[in-house]
Protein backbone atom coordinates (compact mmCIF):
# COMPACT_ATOMS: atom_id res chain seq x y z
CA UNK A 1 0.00 0.00 0.00
CA UNK A 2 1.25 3.57 -0.59
CA UNK A 3 0.02 7.13 0.27
CA UNK A 4 -3.08 7.44 -2.26
CA UNK A 5 -4.50 4.68 0.58
CA UNK A 6 -3.89 7.15 3.42
CA UNK A 7 -4.94 10.20 0.77
CA UNK A 8 -8.47 8.28 0.01
CA UNK A 9 -8.71 7.58 3.92
CA UNK A 10 -8.53 11.73 4.17
CA UNK A 11 -11.39 12.14 1.36
CA UNK A 12 -13.56 9.99 2.11
CA UNK A 13 -13.18 11.03 6.01
CA UNK A 14 -13.33 14.77 4.61
CA UNK A 15 -16.99 14.07 2.67
CA UNK A 16 -18.50 12.33 5.93
CA UNK A 17 -18.12 15.47 7.57
CA UNK A 18 -19.86 17.53 4.41
CA UNK A 19 -22.48 15.29 4.77
CA UNK A 20 -24.44 16.95 7.55
CA UNK A 21 -24.65 20.56 6.02
CA UNK A 22 -26.41 22.16 9.08
CA UNK A 23 -23.63 20.84 11.35
CA UNK A 24 -21.15 22.83 9.10
CA UNK A 25 -23.14 26.16 9.86
CA UNK A 26 -23.06 25.36 13.77
CA UNK A 27 -19.79 24.59 13.72
CA UNK A 28 -19.16 27.95 12.23
CA UNK A 29 -21.10 29.51 14.61
CA UNK A 30 -20.10 27.19 17.77
CA UNK A 31 -16.43 28.43 16.57
CA UNK A 32 -17.67 32.45 16.12
CA UNK A 33 -19.23 32.35 19.46
CA UNK A 34 -16.71 31.34 21.68
CA UNK A 35 -14.56 34.10 19.74
CA UNK A 36 -16.92 36.61 20.56
CA UNK A 37 -16.97 35.36 24.64
CA UNK A 38 -13.35 35.79 24.41
CA UNK A 39 -13.42 39.61 23.09
CA UNK A 40 -16.62 40.51 25.24
CA UNK A 41 -14.38 39.43 28.35
CA UNK A 42 -11.00 41.27 27.32
CA UNK A 43 -13.31 43.94 26.48
CA UNK A 44 -14.38 44.46 29.46
CA UNK A 45 -11.28 43.57 31.60
CA UNK A 46 -8.88 46.12 29.65
CA UNK A 47 -12.11 48.40 30.08
CA UNK A 48 -11.93 48.50 33.60
CA UNK A 49 -8.10 50.00 33.09
CA UNK A 50 -9.33 52.59 30.51
CA UNK A 51 -7.22 50.56 27.74
CA UNK A 52 -4.14 51.08 29.15
CA UNK A 53 -1.66 48.45 28.58
CA UNK A 54 -1.03 45.31 31.20
CA UNK A 55 1.70 43.87 31.13
CA UNK A 56 2.95 45.68 28.52
CA UNK A 57 0.47 44.43 26.05
CA UNK A 58 -2.06 46.62 24.50
CA UNK A 59 -5.71 45.48 23.64
CA UNK A 60 -5.10 45.76 20.16
CA UNK A 61 -2.19 42.96 20.50
CA UNK A 62 -4.63 41.38 22.90
CA UNK A 63 -7.15 41.15 20.49
CA UNK A 64 -4.65 39.96 17.44
CA UNK A 65 -3.40 36.91 19.26
CA UNK A 66 -7.09 35.68 20.22
CA UNK A 67 -7.76 36.02 16.82
CA UNK A 68 -4.90 34.34 15.83
CA UNK A 69 -5.90 31.61 18.30
CA UNK A 70 -8.55 30.32 16.16
CA UNK A 71 -6.37 29.32 13.50
CA UNK A 72 -3.64 28.37 15.55
CA UNK A 73 -5.91 25.61 17.77
CA UNK A 74 -7.38 24.80 14.36
CA UNK A 75 -4.48 23.76 12.95
CA UNK A 76 -2.53 21.97 15.38
CA UNK A 77 -6.01 19.81 16.63
CA UNK A 78 -5.27 16.79 16.43
CA UNK A 79 -9.10 16.20 15.61
CA UNK A 80 -9.61 13.64 18.65
CA UNK A 81 -7.64 10.69 17.44
CA UNK A 82 -6.97 9.11 21.18
CA UNK A 83 -10.71 9.27 21.00
CA UNK A 84 -11.50 7.36 17.86
CA UNK A 85 -8.74 4.82 19.29
CA UNK A 86 -10.36 4.54 22.31
CA UNK A 87 -13.40 3.74 20.66
CA UNK A 88 -11.77 0.81 18.33
CA UNK A 89 -10.17 -0.39 21.46
CA UNK A 90 -14.00 -0.56 23.10
CA UNK A 91 -15.21 -1.95 20.00
CA UNK A 92 -12.57 -4.78 19.27
CA UNK A 93 -12.04 -3.19 15.66
CA UNK A 94 -8.18 -2.31 16.48
CA UNK A 95 -7.85 -6.37 16.12
CA UNK A 96 -9.15 -5.56 12.48
CA UNK A 97 -6.81 -2.77 12.12
CA UNK A 98 -4.05 -4.58 12.70
CA UNK A 99 -4.66 -7.04 10.23
CA UNK A 100 -5.02 -4.33 6.93
CA UNK A 101 -2.62 -3.34 4.90
CA UNK A 102 -2.50 0.05 6.02
CA UNK A 103 -0.86 0.84 9.20
CA UNK A 104 -4.03 1.84 12.19
CA UNK A 105 -2.10 4.93 13.18
CA UNK A 106 -1.74 6.30 9.77
CA UNK A 107 -5.07 5.58 9.50
CA UNK A 108 -6.12 7.13 12.08
CA UNK A 109 -4.14 10.24 11.31
CA UNK A 110 -4.93 10.11 7.44
CA UNK A 111 -9.04 10.06 8.93
CA UNK A 112 -8.11 12.97 11.06
CA UNK A 113 -6.84 14.89 8.32
CA UNK A 114 -10.25 14.75 6.52
CA UNK A 115 -12.08 16.34 9.44
CA UNK A 116 -9.35 18.51 9.92
CA UNK A 117 -9.44 20.19 6.62
CA UNK A 118 -13.15 20.53 6.80
CA UNK A 119 -12.57 22.44 9.86
CA UNK A 120 -9.71 24.61 9.21
CA UNK A 121 -12.07 25.55 5.67
CA UNK A 122 -14.78 26.96 8.79
CA UNK A 123 -12.51 28.54 10.99
CA UNK A 124 -10.64 30.23 8.02
CA UNK A 125 -14.22 31.72 7.26
CA UNK A 126 -14.50 32.57 11.40
CA UNK A 127 -10.88 33.99 11.08
CA UNK A 128 -10.84 35.87 8.53
CA UNK A 129 -14.53 37.65 9.79
CA UNK A 130 -12.95 38.02 12.63
CA UNK A 131 -10.08 40.49 11.37
CA UNK A 132 -12.04 42.37 9.26
CA UNK A 133 -15.01 43.30 12.35
CA UNK A 134 -11.95 44.70 13.59
CA UNK A 135 -10.15 46.32 11.19
CA UNK A 136 -6.84 44.02 11.24
CA UNK A 137 -4.73 42.22 12.97
CA UNK A 138 -1.04 42.81 14.11
CA UNK A 139 1.08 41.49 11.01
CA UNK A 140 4.96 39.93 11.61
CA UNK A 141 7.76 41.65 12.01
CA UNK A 142 8.98 40.10 8.26
CA UNK A 143 8.52 37.84 6.05
CA UNK A 144 11.67 35.63 7.62
CA UNK A 145 9.60 35.47 11.12
CA UNK A 146 6.10 34.45 8.96
CA UNK A 147 8.13 31.79 7.40
CA UNK A 148 9.48 31.20 11.35
CA UNK A 149 6.06 31.26 12.45
CA UNK A 150 4.59 28.82 9.97
CA UNK A 151 7.64 26.41 10.93
CA UNK A 152 6.51 26.57 14.55
CA UNK A 153 3.08 26.06 14.10
CA UNK A 154 3.92 22.55 12.31
CA UNK A 155 6.18 21.75 15.09
CA UNK A 156 2.74 22.39 17.27
CA UNK A 157 1.25 20.46 15.54
CA UNK A 158 3.08 17.41 15.69
CA UNK A 159 3.40 17.59 19.21
CA UNK A 160 -0.15 17.37 19.50
CA UNK A 161 -0.19 14.75 17.42
CA UNK A 162 1.91 12.86 19.59
CA UNK A 163 0.67 13.58 22.92
CA UNK A 164 -3.09 12.36 20.84
CA UNK A 165 -1.39 9.10 19.88
CA UNK A 166 0.10 8.40 23.53
CA UNK A 167 -3.10 9.42 25.34
CA UNK A 168 -5.17 7.00 22.56
CA UNK A 169 -2.55 4.30 23.42
CA UNK A 170 -3.34 4.65 27.10
CA UNK A 171 -6.42 2.80 26.33
CA UNK A 172 -4.75 -0.40 25.79
CA UNK A 173 -4.54 -0.65 29.32
CA UNK A 174 -7.19 1.71 30.72
CA UNK A 175 -9.79 1.04 27.99
CA UNK A 176 -11.87 4.27 28.35
CA UNK A 177 -8.93 6.95 28.17
CA UNK A 178 -12.21 9.91 26.43
CA UNK A 179 -12.42 10.78 30.42
CA UNK A 180 -8.39 11.01 31.00
CA UNK A 181 -7.99 12.93 27.74
CA UNK A 182 -11.02 14.88 29.00
CA UNK A 183 -9.68 16.56 31.95
CA UNK A 184 -6.23 16.85 29.96
CA UNK A 185 -8.00 19.24 27.45
CA UNK A 186 -9.10 20.79 30.38
CA UNK A 187 -5.64 21.37 31.56
CA UNK A 188 -4.35 21.95 28.23
CA UNK A 189 -6.90 24.76 27.65
CA UNK A 190 -5.13 26.34 30.46
CA UNK A 191 -1.76 25.64 30.56
CA UNK A 192 -1.41 26.30 26.56
CA UNK A 193 -2.54 29.80 26.58
CA UNK A 194 -5.39 29.04 24.47
CA UNK A 195 -7.60 31.07 26.70
CA UNK A 196 -5.50 33.32 28.82
CA UNK A 197 -2.07 34.55 27.25
CA UNK A 198 0.59 33.14 29.39
CA UNK A 199 2.35 36.22 30.07
CA UNK A 200 -0.49 37.40 32.27
CA UNK A 201 0.14 34.71 34.81
CA UNK A 202 2.50 34.81 37.40
CA UNK A 203 6.30 33.77 37.41
CA UNK A 204 5.85 30.61 39.12
CA UNK A 205 3.25 29.55 37.32
CA UNK A 206 5.05 30.56 33.38
CA UNK A 207 7.46 28.70 34.68
CA UNK A 208 5.62 25.70 35.57
CA UNK A 209 3.87 25.51 31.85
CA UNK A 210 7.11 25.78 30.21
CA UNK A 211 7.62 22.37 32.28
CA UNK A 212 4.93 21.12 30.30
CA UNK A 213 4.36 19.93 26.26
CA UNK A 214 0.95 22.29 26.10
CA UNK A 215 2.95 25.99 25.11
CA UNK A 216 4.99 24.35 22.93
CA UNK A 217 1.40 23.57 20.68
CA UNK A 218 -0.10 27.11 21.20
CA UNK A 219 1.65 29.71 22.80
CA UNK A 220 5.02 29.46 21.22
CA UNK A 221 3.63 29.97 17.52
CA UNK A 222 1.27 32.63 18.78
CA UNK A 223 4.88 34.92 20.27
CA UNK A 224 6.52 34.30 17.67
CA UNK A 225 4.18 35.85 15.58
CA UNK A 226 3.41 38.95 17.44
CA UNK A 227 7.06 39.64 18.12
CA UNK A 228 7.22 38.41 21.17
CA UNK A 229 10.42 36.74 21.21
CA UNK A 230 14.28 37.74 20.40
CA UNK A 231 15.97 35.40 18.05
CA UNK A 232 17.62 33.58 20.77
CA UNK A 233 14.45 32.67 21.99
CA UNK A 234 13.14 31.32 19.12
CA UNK A 235 15.89 29.04 18.40
CA UNK A 236 15.58 28.00 21.91
CA UNK A 237 11.74 27.83 21.92
CA UNK A 238 11.71 25.33 18.39
CA UNK A 239 14.60 23.38 19.99
CA UNK A 240 12.07 22.53 23.03
CA UNK A 241 9.18 21.68 20.59
CA UNK A 242 11.36 19.56 18.41
CA UNK A 243 12.62 18.23 22.39
CA UNK A 244 8.92 17.56 22.63
CA UNK A 245 8.30 15.49 19.58
CA UNK A 246 10.98 13.06 20.25
CA UNK A 247 9.97 12.52 24.02
CA UNK A 248 6.47 12.24 23.46
CA UNK A 249 7.57 10.07 19.95
CA UNK A 250 9.40 7.74 21.53
CA UNK A 251 7.61 7.52 24.72
CA UNK A 252 4.37 6.67 22.25
CA UNK A 253 6.04 3.76 20.62
CA UNK A 254 7.38 2.25 23.39
CA UNK A 255 3.88 2.31 25.00
CA UNK A 256 2.40 0.78 21.53
CA UNK A 257 4.52 -1.86 20.99
CA UNK A 258 3.74 -3.09 24.67
CA UNK A 259 -0.08 -2.42 24.25
CA UNK A 260 -0.22 -4.22 21.19
CA UNK A 261 0.12 -7.30 23.25
CA UNK A 262 -2.52 -7.11 26.00
CA UNK A 263 -5.21 -7.26 23.11
CA UNK A 264 -7.58 -9.76 23.91
CA UNK A 265 -10.36 -9.57 21.23
CA UNK A 266 -13.42 -11.69 22.68
CA UNK A 267 -16.75 -12.93 20.54
CA UNK A 268 -16.45 -14.42 17.31
CA UNK B 1 -62.80 6.70 46.06
CA UNK B 2 -61.82 6.98 42.48
CA UNK B 3 -59.44 9.81 43.66
CA UNK B 4 -58.11 7.92 46.49
CA UNK B 5 -57.35 5.25 44.07
CA UNK B 6 -55.80 7.64 41.77
CA UNK B 7 -53.43 8.98 44.45
CA UNK B 8 -52.32 5.64 46.03
CA UNK B 9 -51.53 4.91 42.01
CA UNK B 10 -49.68 7.82 41.64
CA UNK B 11 -47.68 7.40 44.84
CA UNK B 12 -47.02 3.70 44.10
CA UNK B 13 -45.32 5.29 40.43
CA UNK B 14 -43.05 7.50 42.45
CA UNK B 15 -41.80 5.28 44.80
CA UNK B 16 -41.22 2.55 41.96
CA UNK B 17 -39.41 5.56 40.10
CA UNK B 18 -37.11 6.30 42.98
CA UNK B 19 -36.65 2.74 43.54
CA UNK B 20 -35.76 2.79 40.04
CA UNK B 21 -33.47 5.34 40.52
CA UNK B 22 -32.08 3.99 43.54
CA UNK B 23 -31.77 0.95 41.51
CA UNK B 24 -29.46 2.38 38.55
CA UNK B 25 -27.47 4.54 40.65
CA UNK B 26 -26.33 1.58 42.36
CA UNK B 27 -25.45 -0.52 38.48
CA UNK B 28 -23.84 2.75 37.64
CA UNK B 29 -21.76 3.02 40.69
CA UNK B 30 -21.01 -0.70 40.67
CA UNK B 31 -20.22 -0.86 36.73
CA UNK B 32 -17.83 2.64 37.21
CA UNK B 33 -15.52 1.07 39.90
CA UNK B 34 -15.81 -2.27 38.36
CA UNK B 35 -15.67 -1.81 34.72
CA UNK B 36 -13.02 1.34 35.16
CA UNK B 37 -11.37 0.06 37.83
CA UNK B 38 -8.19 2.33 38.13
CA UNK B 39 -9.83 4.57 35.40
CA UNK B 40 -12.11 5.51 37.66
CA UNK B 41 -10.17 6.76 40.43
CA UNK B 42 -7.76 8.56 37.87
CA UNK B 43 -10.49 10.07 36.56
CA UNK B 44 -11.91 11.59 39.60
CA UNK B 45 -8.31 13.02 40.39
CA UNK B 46 -7.74 14.09 36.71
CA UNK B 47 -10.53 16.49 37.01
CA UNK B 48 -10.32 17.77 40.08
CA UNK B 49 -6.65 18.96 38.84
CA UNK B 50 -7.88 19.82 35.30
CA UNK B 51 -10.06 22.61 36.67
CA UNK B 52 -7.96 22.90 39.32
CA UNK B 53 -5.37 24.63 36.83
CA UNK B 54 -8.49 27.09 35.35
CA UNK B 55 -9.07 28.03 38.58
CA UNK B 56 -5.84 29.45 39.06
CA UNK B 57 -5.20 30.12 35.43
CA UNK B 58 -8.70 32.34 35.91
CA UNK B 59 -7.65 33.65 39.12
CA UNK B 60 -4.40 34.89 38.10
CA UNK B 61 -5.28 36.42 34.92
CA UNK B 62 -7.79 38.55 36.49
CA UNK B 63 -6.10 39.62 39.31
CA UNK B 64 -4.42 41.89 36.59
CA UNK B 65 -6.94 43.96 36.65
CA UNK B 66 -9.57 45.42 39.22
CA UNK B 67 -11.98 43.22 38.19
CA UNK B 68 -15.27 42.25 35.33
CA UNK B 69 -18.23 42.91 35.14
CA UNK B 70 -18.34 44.73 39.13
CA UNK B 71 -17.25 41.11 39.98
CA UNK B 72 -13.61 40.60 41.63
CA UNK B 73 -11.12 37.65 40.76
CA UNK B 74 -12.87 35.42 43.52
CA UNK B 75 -16.34 36.43 42.79
CA UNK B 76 -15.25 34.90 39.34
CA UNK B 77 -13.99 31.71 40.67
CA UNK B 78 -17.43 31.56 42.79
CA UNK B 79 -19.47 32.67 39.56
CA UNK B 80 -17.14 29.47 37.52
CA UNK B 81 -17.85 27.05 40.51
CA UNK B 82 -21.15 27.40 40.68
CA UNK B 83 -21.85 26.76 36.82
CA UNK B 84 -19.16 23.21 37.68
CA UNK B 85 -21.74 22.09 40.44
CA UNK B 86 -24.97 23.45 38.04
CA UNK B 87 -23.41 21.65 35.28
CA UNK B 88 -22.59 18.25 37.20
CA UNK B 89 -26.06 18.34 38.70
CA UNK B 90 -27.97 18.85 34.96
CA UNK B 91 -25.74 16.08 33.60
CA UNK B 92 -25.97 13.63 35.64
CA UNK B 93 -28.92 12.09 33.85
CA UNK B 94 -28.69 13.33 30.42
CA UNK B 95 -25.56 11.88 29.32
CA UNK B 96 -27.49 8.99 27.01
CA UNK B 97 -29.16 11.71 25.08
CA UNK B 98 -25.29 13.08 24.00
CA UNK B 99 -25.67 9.79 21.60
CA UNK B 100 -29.45 10.29 20.18
CA UNK B 101 -27.65 10.65 16.85
CA UNK B 102 -27.03 6.97 17.25
CA UNK B 103 -29.91 6.36 18.92
CA UNK B 104 -32.15 8.12 16.08
CA UNK B 105 -29.82 7.15 12.74
CA UNK B 106 -29.40 3.81 13.99
CA UNK B 107 -32.73 3.09 15.33
CA UNK B 108 -31.31 1.86 18.45
CA UNK B 109 -33.99 3.79 20.15
CA UNK B 110 -36.39 1.38 19.52
CA UNK B 111 -35.14 -0.64 22.53
CA UNK B 112 -36.66 2.14 24.14
CA UNK B 113 -39.65 1.94 22.95
CA UNK B 114 -40.32 -1.37 23.26
CA UNK B 115 -40.74 -1.88 26.71
CA UNK B 116 -42.98 -1.05 28.72
CA UNK B 117 -41.60 1.84 30.80
CA UNK B 118 -41.28 5.55 29.29
CA UNK B 119 -38.20 5.78 27.18
CA UNK B 120 -38.09 9.18 28.12
CA UNK B 121 -37.64 7.86 31.76
CA UNK B 122 -35.23 5.04 30.60
CA UNK B 123 -32.69 7.12 29.15
CA UNK B 124 -32.82 9.29 31.91
CA UNK B 125 -31.36 6.06 34.45
CA UNK B 126 -29.51 3.97 31.32
CA UNK B 127 -26.22 6.03 32.25
CA UNK B 128 -26.24 8.08 35.34
CA UNK B 129 -22.65 9.68 35.91
CA UNK B 130 -21.34 8.96 38.98
CA UNK B 131 -17.64 9.89 37.98
CA UNK B 132 -19.51 14.20 38.44
CA UNK B 133 -18.88 13.22 42.28
CA UNK B 134 -15.60 14.57 41.54
CA UNK B 135 -17.30 18.41 39.82
CA UNK B 136 -19.47 18.22 42.73
CA UNK B 137 -16.35 17.76 45.64
CA UNK B 138 -14.49 20.34 43.99
CA UNK B 139 -17.59 23.18 43.21
CA UNK B 140 -19.01 22.95 46.62
CA UNK B 141 -15.61 22.87 48.21
CA UNK B 142 -14.43 25.48 46.54
CA UNK B 143 -17.05 27.74 47.28
CA UNK B 144 -17.05 27.67 50.91
CA UNK B 145 -13.08 28.22 50.54
CA UNK B 146 -13.88 31.36 48.42
CA UNK B 147 -16.95 32.45 50.65
CA UNK B 148 -14.62 32.49 53.67
CA UNK B 149 -11.92 34.12 51.91
CA UNK B 150 -14.04 37.00 50.38
CA UNK B 151 -15.42 37.26 54.19
CA UNK B 152 -19.16 36.75 53.34
CA UNK B 153 -20.98 35.96 56.72
CA UNK B 154 -24.37 34.00 55.71
CA UNK B 155 -27.50 33.90 58.22
CA UNK B 156 -29.69 30.15 57.70
CA UNK B 157 -31.55 32.13 54.94
CA UNK B 158 -28.52 32.91 52.62
CA UNK B 159 -26.98 28.83 53.22
CA UNK B 160 -30.69 27.12 52.65
CA UNK B 161 -30.95 29.62 49.33
CA UNK B 162 -27.84 28.65 48.54
CA UNK B 163 -28.40 24.86 48.71
CA UNK B 164 -31.50 25.48 46.71
CA UNK B 165 -29.78 28.13 44.13
CA UNK B 166 -27.38 24.63 42.90
CA UNK B 167 -30.73 22.51 42.62
CA UNK B 168 -32.43 24.89 40.96
CA UNK B 169 -28.75 25.40 38.79
CA UNK B 170 -28.74 21.76 38.16
CA UNK B 171 -32.38 21.59 36.96
CA UNK B 172 -32.09 24.63 34.47
CA UNK B 173 -28.71 23.00 33.20
CA UNK B 174 -30.21 19.69 32.94
CA UNK B 175 -33.19 21.20 30.99
CA UNK B 176 -30.59 23.02 28.67
CA UNK B 177 -28.54 19.99 27.74
CA UNK B 178 -31.64 18.16 26.88
CA UNK B 179 -33.47 20.87 25.24
CA UNK B 180 -32.21 20.52 21.59
CA UNK B 181 -31.52 16.74 21.37
CA UNK B 182 -35.51 16.17 19.65
CA UNK B 183 -33.61 18.42 16.71
CA UNK B 184 -32.28 14.95 15.53
CA UNK B 185 -35.64 13.58 14.87
CA UNK B 186 -36.09 16.33 12.23
CA UNK B 187 -32.56 16.39 10.93
CA UNK B 188 -31.02 13.57 11.59
CA UNK B 189 -28.41 14.56 13.57
CA UNK B 190 -28.13 17.44 15.63
CA UNK B 191 -24.44 16.90 18.25
CA UNK B 192 -23.61 19.85 16.83
CA UNK B 193 -26.31 22.14 17.75
CA UNK B 194 -26.56 20.31 21.35
CA UNK B 195 -22.77 20.77 21.93
CA UNK B 196 -23.05 24.26 21.17
CA UNK B 197 -25.74 24.98 23.74
CA UNK B 198 -24.55 23.07 26.27
CA UNK B 199 -20.83 23.33 25.79
CA UNK B 200 -20.50 26.64 23.90
CA UNK B 201 -22.60 28.73 25.20
CA UNK B 202 -21.89 26.99 28.75
CA UNK B 203 -18.75 29.39 28.88
CA UNK B 204 -20.67 32.25 29.00
CA UNK B 205 -21.45 30.90 32.50
CA UNK B 206 -17.70 31.90 33.83
CA UNK B 207 -18.12 36.00 33.68
CA UNK B 208 -21.29 38.25 34.66
CA UNK B 209 -24.14 38.37 32.20
CA UNK B 210 -23.39 41.95 31.99
CA UNK B 211 -19.91 42.10 30.38
CA UNK B 212 -21.66 40.23 26.85
CA UNK B 213 -22.86 42.37 23.90
CA UNK B 214 -26.77 42.87 23.86
CA UNK B 215 -27.87 40.19 21.34
CA UNK B 216 -25.73 37.99 23.42
CA UNK B 217 -27.51 38.69 26.66
CA UNK B 218 -30.84 38.30 24.86
CA UNK B 219 -29.89 34.75 24.13
CA UNK B 220 -28.68 34.06 27.14
CA UNK B 221 -32.48 35.13 28.65
CA UNK B 222 -33.82 32.78 25.80
CA UNK B 223 -31.68 29.51 26.19
CA UNK B 224 -31.47 30.52 30.12
CA UNK B 225 -28.21 30.48 31.00
CA UNK B 226 -28.15 33.81 32.56
CA UNK B 227 -30.37 32.30 35.66
CA UNK B 228 -27.92 29.09 35.94
CA UNK B 229 -25.46 31.34 38.46
CA UNK B 230 -25.38 34.63 37.68
CA UNK B 231 -28.90 35.79 39.51
CA UNK B 232 -28.32 33.86 41.88
CA UNK B 233 -24.57 34.74 43.11
CA UNK B 234 -26.01 38.70 42.72
CA UNK B 235 -28.00 37.50 46.01
CA UNK B 236 -25.54 35.02 47.55
CA UNK B 237 -22.15 37.39 46.84
CA UNK B 238 -24.67 39.89 48.32
CA UNK B 239 -23.81 42.21 45.06
CA UNK B 240 -27.51 43.78 44.46
CA UNK B 241 -28.88 43.75 48.23
CA UNK B 242 -32.54 44.84 47.41
CA UNK B 243 -35.11 43.06 49.33
CA UNK B 244 -36.08 41.61 45.67
CA UNK B 245 -32.81 39.76 45.15
CA UNK B 246 -34.13 37.35 47.45
CA UNK B 247 -36.39 36.07 44.69
CA UNK B 248 -33.41 35.15 42.18
CA UNK B 249 -32.86 31.90 43.40
CA UNK B 250 -36.49 31.25 42.56
CA UNK B 251 -35.98 32.92 39.17
CA UNK B 252 -33.64 29.74 38.52
CA UNK B 253 -36.18 27.37 39.62
CA UNK B 254 -38.72 28.80 37.13
CA UNK B 255 -36.61 28.87 34.26
CA UNK B 256 -35.33 25.47 35.05
CA UNK B 257 -39.07 24.47 35.59
CA UNK B 258 -39.76 25.82 31.86
CA UNK B 259 -36.73 24.83 29.91
CA UNK B 260 -37.39 21.07 31.04
CA UNK B 261 -40.98 21.65 29.99
CA UNK B 262 -40.46 22.67 26.64
CA UNK B 263 -37.90 19.89 26.34
CA UNK B 264 -40.82 17.37 27.04
CA UNK B 265 -43.06 19.07 24.85
CA UNK B 266 -40.30 18.92 21.70
CA UNK B 267 -39.62 15.31 22.22
CA UNK B 268 -42.97 14.60 22.53
CA UNK B 269 -43.23 15.99 18.97
CA UNK B 270 -40.26 14.80 17.56
CA UNK B 271 -41.05 11.07 18.77
CA UNK B 272 -43.84 11.24 16.50
CA UNK B 273 -41.90 11.37 13.97
CA UNK B 274 -39.33 8.23 14.29
CA UNK B 275 -39.21 5.82 12.35
CA UNK B 276 -36.80 3.13 13.10
CA UNK B 277 -33.75 3.23 10.98
CA UNK B 278 -32.41 -0.08 11.82
CA UNK B 279 -33.15 -3.83 10.30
Amino acid sequence: MNGTSYLLLAYYSLKESLVYIKNTMVFLLFSAFGLLIQYSAWYALYWSVDFMPVMGRSFETMLSYQILMVLIRSFTDANGISRQLEQRMVSGEIALDFLRPVAPRGMLIARSWGEKIFQMATDLVVFSVAVLAVGGIQSPASIEMMGLFLLSLCLGYLINLMFELLMGTFAFWFVGVNTLKWFIDFFQLAMSGAIVPLWLLPDWLQFCTKLLPFQAILYAPAQIYLGGMSNMEIVQTMGLQVFWILLLMGLQELLWRRGKRRIVVLGG
Amino acid sequence: MRIRNRGCWLAGRIVWFFQLCAMTLSMCWRGYISYKGWSALVHGIGLIIGYLGEYVVLYTMITNFPGVGGFTALEICFLYAMGLVAYALGNLHTREFWRMDELVLRGKLDLFLVRPVSPLLQLFVQDIQVGYLSHLVLGIGSMMLIKGMIGLSWDLAHWALFFFSLLAGGILMGGISLLTTPLTFWWGRSDAVTRFVRGGMRQTLQYPVTIYPKFIQRLLYIIPYAFVCYYPCLYLLEKDTSPLAVLYPFYTLLAGVITNLAFYLFWRLGLRRYNSAGG
